[in-house]
């Protein structure tokens, strides 16, 4: 037989095509309600956020229901066309680092855009607490914390999704729970989330704060692993 | 190219319901082979272990030499339709069938398309805009086009009409000329299919009741018709499955194997010797299984 078609590339390109249509229907959404409420909400005695504060929060929680959908949308589908439960996790996670990439990299940009044209329209746009705009180290710093909180926010609504399929609607709502501690712990990290019970408390340095979300990152990839590698494919 | 299938001493539990026990059979490549069984009997249980979809916990399964589990190769080779819901499958006939082309290395997009033209599927509808008919002879159009080494159908025909049905078994049995695989059949719509296999495999109560070729099953049993005191007398010592009066005449259903010797007697006795269906067979058996 000829080579694998179904290989973790391939699956990632697949899936990242998909998920890219669903990202720009989300950010379209999000660049409308911005247009609108900092039109209404700044003036020349008011400033409003830049749009990357603004859907902070928001972007995460999309990348937590993107990553619930990934079993039940993506998962079936792939299995019945004959893939392997190995190389779709792969796939999925090539896919999933590129689109929370590809988020940040285009709501940033569209931020940056957002400036420039602001003093023609009128608006007054601050940064608040990403500051982006102020160094280049100050965008990579904002960029990379950005794009790591997009990936455990998706890597936490994939494990809540497989537990589900795998395990019932007891250990999901385990997994729910569980998440929400993960989500605790991310706020702590990355400071850049809305998720952040302790922040006041505990406050780690980039040095320590970066290399722990790493692990973090790790650990759900060994868990989601080890949910979907040889779980039943329900028909 | 075309996959052979061992499996040996299967077991699954559900909890404490024991849907196969101890399955042991081979099947050999480039055939196609009937799995028969009633309802429950745990055909759908074993064809999903046979694609992947769970793994075997206790006993072996081996496809073209190979554990098929998370196997690249066998997967990619192995196809499983089955009655799907189609609700939530908003995407268009023309491109699942392109669609496909990513996925099955030798899908034959030209045969798919001719497929679904025959069974008059419309083909800028979405699959959600499908009849279950129409949505069950598309995956059957695309099982037949992927050409995989090994290709199931767990009752795929369900909701389609008898002219499509007619059209999909035709079409089984010139694909297997052109491309020969392996194809399983699970169905209990036997008397309509039957012809269509070499091999039949009857799975009763999770267990392997009988596995024969097609002709070798019909040798097992066969029709005694005429006058009434000569068919009883005649049958007198055989295992009878079914009988039927019409006034002086009968016909009984025996099952067994009929020595030469009493085909003799048979004839002389003026007896009419017919065989019987891989139907009435299946019947009488599952039956006879129920009884014990």
């Amino acid at each position: 037989m000829s080579s694998i078609i179904l290989s973790p590339k391939k699956i990632a390109r697949l899936l990242f095509m998909e998920q890219v249509k669903w990202t720009i229907w989300f950010l379209s959404f999000m660049f409308v309600i911005y247009i609108v409420v900092v039109t209404f909400a700044s003036g020349p005695h008011s400033s409003f956020i830049d749009l990357t504060n603004f859907s902070n929060g928001s972007s995460g929680i999309y990348m937590l229901i993107i990553g619930i959908l990934t079993t039940s949308s993506f998962f079936y589908y792939y299995m019945q066309q004959g893939a392997t439960r190995k190389n779709f996790f792969l796939g999925t996670i090539i896919s999933s680092a590129l689109i929370a990439i590809a988020i940040t990299v285009i709501l940033i940009l569209l931020t940056f855009i957002l400036q420039f044209i602001s003093g023609w329209a009128g608006w007054n746009i601050h940064g608040q607490e990403l500051d982006f705009t102020s160094s280049f180290s100050a965008f990579i710093y904002t960029f990379v914390r950005l794009a790591i909180m997009h990936l455990i926010y998706f890597l936490i609504g994939w494990m809540i999704g497989l537990t589900f399929y795998r395990l019932g609607w007891l250990y999901g709502l385990l997994s729910i729970a569980c998440s929400i501690l993960l989500l605790a712990i991310t706020g702590i990290l990355i400071e850049v989330t809305h998720f952040s019970f302790f922040t006041n408390i505990i406050n780690l340095p980039a040095f320590i704060a970066t290399p722990l979300s790493l692990v973090l990152i790790v650990l759900l990839f060994g868990v989601n692993y080890r949910l979907i590698k040889d779980v039943t494919v329900k028909i | 190219m075309s996959y052979s299938i061992e499996v040996n001493g299967l077991t699954v539990h559900y909890k404490n319901f024991k849907a196969l026990d101890q399955l042991n059979f081979k099947l050999s490549p480039g055939k196609i082979h009937g799995i028969l069984g009633r309802n429950g009997a745990g055909k759908t249980t074993l064809l999903t272990y046979l694609a992947s979809f769970h793994k075997a916990k206790h006993g072996t399964i081996v496809i073209d030499g190979e554990d098929p589990f998370e196997n690249e190769r066998i997967l990619q080779g192995t196809s499983f339709i089955y009655e799907k819901d189609n609700t939530y499958d908003y995407d268009k006939i023309d491109k699942i069938i392109k669609g496909m082309l990513y996925f099955r290395p030798y899908f034959d997009e030209a045969y798919a398309r001719e497929l679904v033209k025959r069974f008059k599927i419309p083909t800028n509808k979405s699959a959600d805009q499908l009849s279950k008919g129409q949505y069950s002879a598309l995956q059957v159009a695309i099982g037949l086009a992927s050409r995989t080494p090994l290709t199931i159908f767990d009752e795929a025909y369900l909701g389609m009409d008898a002219p499509a049905r007619e059209l999909f078994y035709k079409e089984i049995l010139l694909e297997q000329e052109r491309h020969p695989r392996t194809i399983l059949f699970s169905t209990h719509l036997v008397s309509e299919m039957e012809y269509l296999f070499d091999e039949v495999l009857i799975i009763d109560n999770g267990k392997v009741l009988l596995q024969e070729t097609s002709e070798q099953l019909l040798e097992k049993g066969f029709s005694i018709t005429g006058a009434k005191e000569d068919v009883e007398a005649f049958t007198k010592t055989l295992e009878v499955i079914y009988e039927e009066m019409l006034g002086g005449t009968k016909s009984v259903m025996v099952y067994g194997t009929l020595p030469k010797q009493e085909q003799r007697e048979a004839v002389e006795l003026d007896l009419e010797i017919g065989s019987l269906s891989i139907n009435n067979l299946f019947i009488h058996l599952t039956k006879e299984e129920e009884r014990t």
